[in-house]
C-alpha cells in the first residue's frame, strides 16, 4: 500500500505542475484586464492633457504673434541696424540701411496718394523677404534680410523649443488708401521649426509647426516734418549779416518762393544776394512779418506747435525721435555720431549744440533733421543737407553752406559768409518719409 | 493485465483526501468573504463616485475654457476695420477724398459698463476672411452678403441657464451646453480709460469732424467672470474669470 501510494503521487506531481501554469495565466489574465480598466478611466485624463497642451501651444504662438507685432513697430523706428536686426557696431554702420528702407521703399507713382509707400518686390511675390525671430530663453536672435540677400542665419536652438514670429509687409488691395499708411502680418508660432519649413523660413508655405496664429496689423506714419517752411531761411525776430559778413541765399522752388523770412527785420550787407525762383522777380525776401514776431514772442510751445503740428514733450517722446542730452553743449562729433546710427531720424538735441566738425551732415538721399532746444552754432565749414530748428543760429564758419532749410525762433547772425540753398527734393524726403510710425485705431486682427 | 485490487488501494486514499467542508467552516468563510466583499464594493463605489465627479469636473471645466476662451478670442477683434488706414492724416489735403472719416465698426452695446452686464454687442469686419483678400471692406455692418457676422455679441440666457452668441440679426445661438452645464452667472464689466494723446494741452488738441471738440483716444477692457454647475451634480460648481484688453481702441470726439 505505501510502495503503491507513493508511486500514484509520484504520478500525480506532473498535474500539479500543470495547476500552477493555469493559475499563473489566470493571474497575468487578470492583471491585463486590471491594466485595460485603468487604461480606460485614465482616457480621461490623457484626453484633458491633449487639450491642455492644445491650448497651450495657441496661446505661444498668439503670445509670439503680438510680440511680432510690436518688434515690428519698434524696430521701424529704429536706425541702422545689422543683418540680425542688432545694433550695428558705429566703425561698421556706414554701409548699412535701417529696417524701413529695407522693407518700404517709396511709391514710384504715389499711386496710394503723396508719401505713399511699396515693398521693394512689388508684385513679385518671390523676391519678397521677411524679417523674423526666435525667442529663445527670453532672448531675441532676428534675421533682416535685405531683397536679394540671404537670410543671415538665425541661430535655431537645436532641441526646437521656443517662439517664433515672422513679419509679412502687403500692399494695400485698395485704391484709395492713405499715404504713410503701411500693414503688415505677424505669424506667430509656438514652436521655431527646421529648415526650408520652419516659421522663419524665407518662402511662402505653410510652416511645420504645432500652432501658428496671425496678427494683422495697420500703422500709419507721423510725419516729423508736417509742414514745410515757405523760406530757405525763417527767423523769428532778426536776421544779421553786417559786413563783411554776407547771406547767400537761394530759393529754385516755385511751391515754396521765399528766400529769407524774418518777423522784425533783415539786416544784410551790400554784398549779400537772395535769388528767388527764376523770372519772378524780386528778392523773395520777407522784412517784417507781424503774424511770425508775434507767433516767436509767444514763446517755445506755442511756435514748436505752429511747425510742427505737436507739442514739443510729445514730440520729443515719439518712438523715432533720437534724444540727445546737451545740456552741457553738443558738439559736431555728437551729431555725426547719432546721424551715423540714425541716419533717417529726427535728432532732438536738449541744449546748445556747435557744428564744429568740418565735412558733410547728412546726404541727398538722407538728410539730416536736427531740431535744437538752444542756440544752433555753425562754427565748421559743413555741407550740410538737411532741415534745422533751433531757438537762436549763429553762423561763424567762412565757407560752410546748408542743403534745405533752417528756421530759428528768434535770430539768426552771421559773420561770416552763409550760404543757405532750398532744396524741395531733400525737404520732400523728410516731410513725406521721417517720423514715427504708430497704431492706427481699428487695424489689428486676428487670424 | 494488472490486478484490479492494485487500482482500489489509490482510489482510497484519494477519497479519504476529499473532507467536505463542515458547516461552521462554511458560515466563517462567508462571513469573511462577505466583510471582504462588503470592504471591496465600498471602496469600489467611492472610486466610481469619485471618479464620476472627476469627470464632471473636467467636464465642466473644459466647457467653460472653451467658452471663455471663444469670448476673449472674438471680442479682443471687436472695433476692427479693414480700411483702418483712413484714419491716417495724409500728406496733403487732396488724399482725404473715397475714405470715410470714422471707423464705422465702433459700435458697442453698451458703451460702458464699469457695474456690469449679462449682455454685450458689438461690431467687427470680417475683411479677409471669405474672398481672401485684406482691405475689401465695404465699411458697412454687415452688408456684404457672404460676410455676415460683423454684428455679434455675447449674452446671458438666465431662464435656460446658458450663454448665448450673436450670429447673425437676432439670431442668438447657445454657445454653451445646457445638458452638461448650467450657467448660473455671467457677467461682463467693460471699463474705458482714456488714453493720453500728444498735445492734450488746450491750443494743441487735434480737432474732431463732428462738432469741433477736441479728440481722446480711448482703450477698452472686459473683464467677465462665469459660474456654472453641473447639469448631473449641483455640487459641482466652478467659476472662471479673464480679462481683456481690446486691441482696437477707439478715436473719440469730446462733444
Amino acid at each position: 500500500m505505501l510502495t503503491g501510494g507513493a508511486t500514484a503521487r509520484a504520478a500525480l506531481r506532473p498535474a500539479r505542475h500543470r495547476r500552477g501554469v493555469a493559475a499563473l495565466t489566470v493571474v497575468m489574465l487578470l492583471f491585463f484586464v486590471m491594466a485595460l480598466v485603468a487604461a480606460y478611466t485614465n482616457r480621461n485624463l490623457v484626453f484633458e492633457q491633449r487639450i491642455s497642451a492644445n491650448g497651450y501651444r495657441a496661446t505661444r504662438a498668439l503670445e509670439a504673434a503680438d510680440a511680432g507685432s510690436e518688434w515690428a513697430l519698434a524696430m521701424l523706428n529704429t536706425g541702422r541696424v545689422t543683418a540680425n536686426c542688432t545694433r550695428p557696431d558705429p566703425a561698421a554702420a556706414a554701409g548699412l540701411t535701417d529696417f524701413r528702407s529695407r522693407y518700404l521703399v517709396p511709391s514710384a507713382n504715389e499711386k496710394f496718394g503723396e508719401g505713399s509707400f511699396d515693398v521693394p518686390w512689388g508684385q513679385q511675390p518671390d523676391n519678397r523677404v521677411y524679417p523674423a525671430c526666435i525667442v529663445v530663453g527670453n532672448a531675441l536672435r532676428c534675421t533682416c534680410p535685405a531683397m536679394g540677400q540671404g537670410a543671415a542665419d538665425i541661430g535655431a536652438p537645436t532641441d526646437g523649443i521656443g517662439t517664433a514670429f515672422r513679419i509679412t509687409f502687403r500692399l494695400f488691395n485698395d485704391d484709395t488708401p492713405r499715404g504713410g499708411a503701411i500693414q503688415f502680418i505677424s505669424r506667430g508660432c509656438s514652436n521655431p521649426g527646421n529648415g526650408d519649413t520652419s516659421c522663419f523660413a524665407q518662402n511662402d508655405d505653410q510652416p511645420a509647426v504645432d500652432g501658428t496664429t496671425s496678427v494683422f496689423t495697420q500703422v500709419g506714419l507721423v510725419r516729423a516734418l508736417p509742414v514745410l517752411p515757405k523760406a530757405t531761411l525763417t527767423a523769428g525776430t532778426t536776421i544779421t549779416a553786417n559786413a563783411p559778413a554776407e547771406l547767400q541765399v537761394a530759393n529754385g522752388d516755385y511751391s515754396s518762393g521765399f528766400t529769407a523770412h524774418a518777423g522784425v527785420s533783415i539786416t544784410a550787407s551790400g554784398t549779400s544776394r537772395f535769388v528767388p525762383p527764376a523770372a519772378t522777380g524780386g528778392t523773395g525776401r520777407i522784412d517784417s512779418d507781424g503774424v511770425l514776431a508775434a507767433l516767436s514772442q509767444l514763446g517755445d510751445e506755442p511756435w514748436f506747435r505752429a511747425q510742427f503740428v505737436l507739442e514739443r514733450a510729445g514730440y520729443s517722446r515719439l518712438p523715432a525721435t533720437v534724444r540727445l542730452d546737451c545740456a552741457a553743449g553738443c558738439t559736431g562729433t555728437n551729431i555725426a555720431n547719432a546721424l551715423l546710427l540714425n541716419p533717417r531720424n529726427p535728432i532732438w538735441a536738449d541744449g546748445d549744440v556747435n557744428l564744429n566738425l568740418a565735412g558733410p551732415l547728412g546726404s541727398a538721399a538722407d538728410p539730416a533733421m536736427l531740431i535744437v532746444n538752444g542756440t544752433l552754432t555753425i562754427s565748421a565749414n559743413i555741407q550740410a543737407n538737411g532741415f534745422v530748428h533751433a531757438r537762436q543760429i549763429n553762423w561763424t564758419a567762412a565757407a560752410a553752406t546748408w542743403n534745405g532749410a533752417m528756421v530759428s525762433m528768434t535770430s539768426f547772425s552771421t559773420t561770416a559768409t552763409a550760404t543757405l540753398t532750398y532744396d524741395k527734393p531733400l525737404l520732400d524726403i523728410i516731410r513725406l518719409r521721417y517720423g514715427s510710425f504708430v497704431r492706427v485705431p481699428g487695424g489689428w486682427n486676428l487670424f | 493485465m494488472m490486478h484490479p485490487t492494485a487500482w482500489r488501494g489509490p482510489r482510497h486514499a484519494l477519497a479519504s483526501l476529499q473532507r467536505g467542508l463542515s458547516i461552521v467552516e462554511l458560515m466563517v468563510g462567508i462571513t469573511i468573504s462577505l466583510f471582504i466583499l462588503a470592504g471591496a464594493s465600498m471602496v469600489l463605489t467611492t472610486q466610481l463616485d469619485s471618479n464620476r465627479r472627476l469627470l464632471l469636473e473636467a467636464q465642466l471645466q473644459q466647457d467653460l475654457r472653451t467658452t471663455a476662451d471663444m469670448i476673449s478670442r472674438d471680442v479682443r477683434r471687436a472695433g476692427y476695420w479693414g480700411k483702418a488706414y483712413c484714419n491716417v492724416w495724409p500728406a496733403s489735403r487732396d488724399d482725404l477724398v473715397n475714405c470715410p472719416v470714422a471707423n464705422p465698426y465702433n459700435t458697442m452695446i453698451p458703451a460702458a459698463a464699469p457695474d456690469g452686464t449679462t449682455s454685450l454687442e458689438y461690431d467687427r469686419s470680417t475683411d479677409a476672411e471669405e474672398s481672401g483678400t485684406y482691405n475689401k471692406d465695404d465699411n458697412k455692418v454687415d452688408a456684404v452678403q457672404y460676410r455676415p457676422r460683423e454684428h455679434v455679441g455675447f449674452q446671458w440666457n438666465q431662464a435656460a441657464g446658458t450663454i448665448e452668441y450673436l450670429v447673425n440679426a437676432k439670431n442668438w445661438q447657445t454657445l454653451t451646453d445646457p445638458a452638461v452645464m448650467q450657467v448660473t452667472q455671467f457677467t461682463m464689466t467693460l471699463t474705458r480709460r482714456v488714453l493720453p494723446v500728444p498735445c492734450a494741452g488746450a491750443g494743441c488738441q487735434a480737432l474732431g469732424p463732428l462738432c469741433g471738440g477736441p479728440m481722446t483716444v480711448q482703450s477698452r477692457d472686459l473683464t467677465f467672470t462665469i459660474v456654472a454647475r453641473s447639469v448631473h451634480d449641483a455640487n459641482v460648481q466652478r467659476s472662471l474669470s479673464e480679462n481683456v484688453r481690446l486691441r482696437n481702441s477707439i478715436p473719440v470726439e469730446q462733444c
